[in-house]
């Protein structure tokens, strides 16, 4: 089984190091893994010696993203021996024929305090948990002209929230944008793909709603498949006349179906 | 799908998207945990094996940061 692994975590953060363990599973198994693609803070790899370089030697494509390292002021000609560079674009292209892939965030140390209620973090209660969606609790009807484009009419037996619900052909990337913290990244990653395929789906959820104006290069782009989640856009107050973009309206038990169908899943 | 989470604060959110069939890796350098969604209370510790091997079972990943 091919593997394409992304790292988006400064060598110092622990994300890199949890990317680097997971590589070496995979490689232990007699997987493969095509390429390591580096972005975001993840290009600080490429600059400093760390363990991934040794992976370069398993003829495994260690690729920094030259947008990212731009924008950390690093020269590609500073790169550490067996990075290379390669643009999201060229990463999608692989991404769409691999078989598995897994990104590698920055993550805080955070389980064992769930396991043990340590530093400072108390563990999650059941009351902490939402509730498990009944078909029927989100009756939100759609109106026929919501539908998204993909969809035809009769993968519309019931309403979105019964049993049977949208059968979606969407078999692209699906772009999850739900918080405000890496907007700029997001835009770029989204613009990439579609050098690659026409094929995208954004879709806006929670704290993610606030910020459809800031990505309103997407019409330019022609990326059509932008949806917005209703009970986000009522929880933030969304006046959707007030927005650059106009996103088809998505009930959360409809983005939960929507998205297995992507092929490739990303949630910024 | 398998979800990815690497910060404590995203995990009531994936468990909002997680389908019933899905399961969630908690992420952090020190450890893996393994959740599954209709128990969400219960969490149980893997190693980097079986997360591979997780990956290759479920179709999809997503990883929420």
């Amino acid at each position: 089984m091919n593997f394409i692994l992304s790292i988006y975590s400064a060598p110092s953060q622990s994300g890199a190091l949890s990317g680097y363990r997971f590589a070496q599973a995979v490689l232990s198994q007699g997987h493969e893994i095509s390429q390591i693609f580096f972005y975001q803070d993840g290009v600080l790899n490429a600059y400093t010696e760390s363990a991934f370089s040794q992976l370069a030697q398993l003829n495994i494509s260690l690729l920094a993203c030259p947008t990212a390292l731009s924008k950390r002021n690093i020269d590609i000609n500073q790169l550490t021996n067996g990075f290379k560079t390669a643009s999201l674009t060229q990463y999608f292209d692989s991404l769409l024929k691999s078989d598995r892939y897994v990104v590698f965030s920055p993550h805080p140390p955070f389980v064992q305090s769930l396991l043990q209620g340590k530093r400072g973090i108390s563990p999650l209660t059941t009351e902490d948990y939402p509730p498990h969606f009944a078909a029927g609790d989100y009756p939100f009807p759609l109106a026929a002209g919501d539908y998204p484009p993909q969809f035809a009419a009769e993968d519309y037996p019931s309403p979105l929230a019964g049993e049977g619900g949208a059968k979606c052909r969407m078999r692209g990337i699906g772009i999850l944008i739900h918080t405000a913290d890496n907007t700029e990244d997001a835009l770029d990653f989204i613009l990439a793909a579609s050098n690659i395929t026409e094929n995208i789906a954004v879709i806006f959820i929670k704290q993610g709603v606030n910020l459809m104006n800031q990505f309103k290069a997407l019409k330019g782009f022609e990326i059509n498949q932008i949806y917005a989640e209703k009970e986000s856009l009522d929880e933030y107050n969304i006046d959707l006349n007030q927005c650059a973009l106009t996103p088809y309206l998505l009930s959360h038990k409809a983005v939960k179906k929507y998205v297995t169908h992507c092929q490739q899943l990303f949630a910024f | 799908m398998l979800h990815i989470v690497s910060n404590s604060s995203l995990f009531k959110r994936c468990l909002e998207y997680a389908h019933e069939e899905d399961m969630i890796v908690l992420m952090d350098s020190e450890a893996l945990l393994l959740v599954n969604p209709r128990i969400p209370q219960d969490k149980n510790l893997i190693n980097y094996n079986q997360f591979v091997e997780l990956v290759i079972k479920h179709h999809q990943t997503l990883t929420w940061f």
